[in-house]
């Protein structure tokens, strides 16, 4: 062991010819040692005549050594089953819980994102509905202060008692008993105190016959028209209201009858 | 057996919230609406239709002016309380129709009489009477309109109150 040291020692000197005492002392005494020293120092004088290798050279050379030594560590074979494994099996191995946890998840949130109300964009305020009556209502009144002929008159007023008919056909399903009487005594009004009124008054304007005969049967094929309408509509309303859809369909037939007289000069 | 129950009911209670989500809202009733409309506009339309007849058989002008401003107050009042209760989309309705009826029935009814009526006659004080209090009621109707709150922010509300301030004016120009 000691020559080893002392071996190792003179390897770290730069020049081996020129031996510290210390080790000269062992050097000088040992011939294994000795020996070390002169092949040492004929190695170095070897190399110091060398020529210098190119760099690239000694890359190329150094990696190939590299790649001939193999890698320093080797991969550990693994053992395989070889047994064999059925689908069956393979299934049984797959975690199915937490799959169809996942898949139950997906299915609810799509189905609660199925069912949020759509975001919409901001749209302008609409207008509360009107009344459409009312607008012809108050049109008709317009169109009544516009004239002052009795025929022109009964044409109007004809024409208000159809759009009550139309109301009353609208709500025959759905109005209470004091809605459908609220209409049954406007149109008992517009009939008996307005068109049979005006159409009597035709006769002292002296309204022309033919004229007189016309309007006569325009207002007549309104009346008509509402008594059947409203009579046919009776079996499918409200019971409630279907005494006030008979009132209805009764005024229009007496309306009817005295337009009728007045017609063949009996007013 | 108890992961395919549970797997299933999964699926189904997926499939009714699918179906769910894919209702179209519910139409609001039509009758039903047409019935509250008409509720609303009951009495307005009973005093409209009582005015109209009255305006059929009106044989004299002073007669036609006073059914006139008959149908005129009744609107006026249904325009009053729609601007107490807050209601723009009602006093737009209203007010509208409450200046069409003075600009095209009463003004040209009085226009009619004034020119027929001879002068000096209890018919013309009393057609001077009305002209009067109608001028002053259109005035007043104009005036139930609020300028604050949702019928004071309404566009459409200043609108109709230009219109009745016309039609106010035009009554306010007949006064003698």
């Amino acid at each position: 062991m000691k020559c080893d040291a002392i071996q190792n020692r003179m390897l770290d000197l730069p020049n081996v010819a020129e031996l510290p005492a210390e080790l000269h002392a062992h050097v000088s005494g040992c011939e294994l040692c000795t020996r070390f020293r002169e092949r040492a120092r004929a190695l170095a004088a070897d190399l110091a005549v060398l020529p210098a290798p190119s760099s690239e050279l000694a890359k190329l050379a150094f990696l190939d050594s590299l790649i001939a030594a193999g890698p320093v560590i080797r991969t550990v074979p693994v053992s395989l089953d070889t047994g064999s494994t059925s689908l069956k099996d393979l299934f049984r191995k797959l975690p199915i819980r937490p799959l169809a946890g996942i898949a139950a998840a997906v299915l609810v949130g799509t189905g609660v994102w199925f069912t949020l109300p759509e975001p919409r964009p901001p749209v302008a305020k609409t207008e509360a509905p009107r009344h459409e009556l009312l607008k012809k209502v108050v049109n008709w009144n317009t169109e009544l202060a516009a004239v002052s002929a009795p025929k022109d008159r009964v044409a109007k007023l004809a024409g208000l008692a159809a759009d009550l008919r139309g109301e009353a056909r609208t709500l025959s399903k759905s109005a209470e008993k004091d809605d459908m009487l609220s209409l049954a005594l406007m149109y008992d009004k517009v009939v008996a105190q307005g068109i049979v009124q005006q159409a009597e008054k035709m006769t002292l304007f002296n309204t022309p016959v033919a004229e007189r005969q016309a309007t006569i049967k325009l207002a007549m094929s309104e009346l008509s028209q509402t008594a059947s309408e409203v009579t046919a509509l009776v079996p499918t309303a409200s019971p409630k209201v279907q005494p006030l859809l008979q009132r209805i369909a009764k005024t229009a037939r007496d309306g009817e009858a005295r337009l009728l007289k007045v017609a063949n000069g009996g007013a | 057996m108890h992961r395919l129950r549970f797997l299933s009911t999964v699926f189904a209670l997926s499939a009714l919230a699918l179906w769910a989500g894919a209702q179209a809202p519910a139409q609001a009733p039509l009758a039903a609406e047409q019935l509250k409309l008409f509720q609303s506009n009951r009495d307005l339309l009973e005093r409209l239709v009582e005015h109209g007849v009255e305006l059929a058989n009106a044989d004299t002008p002073v007669a036609r002016v006073k059914a006139c401003h008959e149908s005129v107050k009744d609107l006026g009042r249904a325009l009053r309380y729609a601007a107490e209760s807050d209601d723009p989309d009602r006093v737009v309705e209203l007010g509208d129709y409450l200046s069409n009826m003075i600009q095209k029935s009463l003004v040209p009814s009085i226009d009619d009489a004034q020119k027929i009526i001879p002068a000096g006659t209890d018919a013309e004080k009393e057609l001077l009477d009305l002209t009067n209090r109608a001028a002053e009621d259109a005035k007043n109707f104009k005036q139930s309109i609020p300028f604050r709150g949702k019928i004071g922010d309404s566009t459409k509300v200043d609108e109709t109150r230009t219109r009745l301030a016309n039609a106010s004016q035009s009554l306010t120009e007949r006064k003698r």
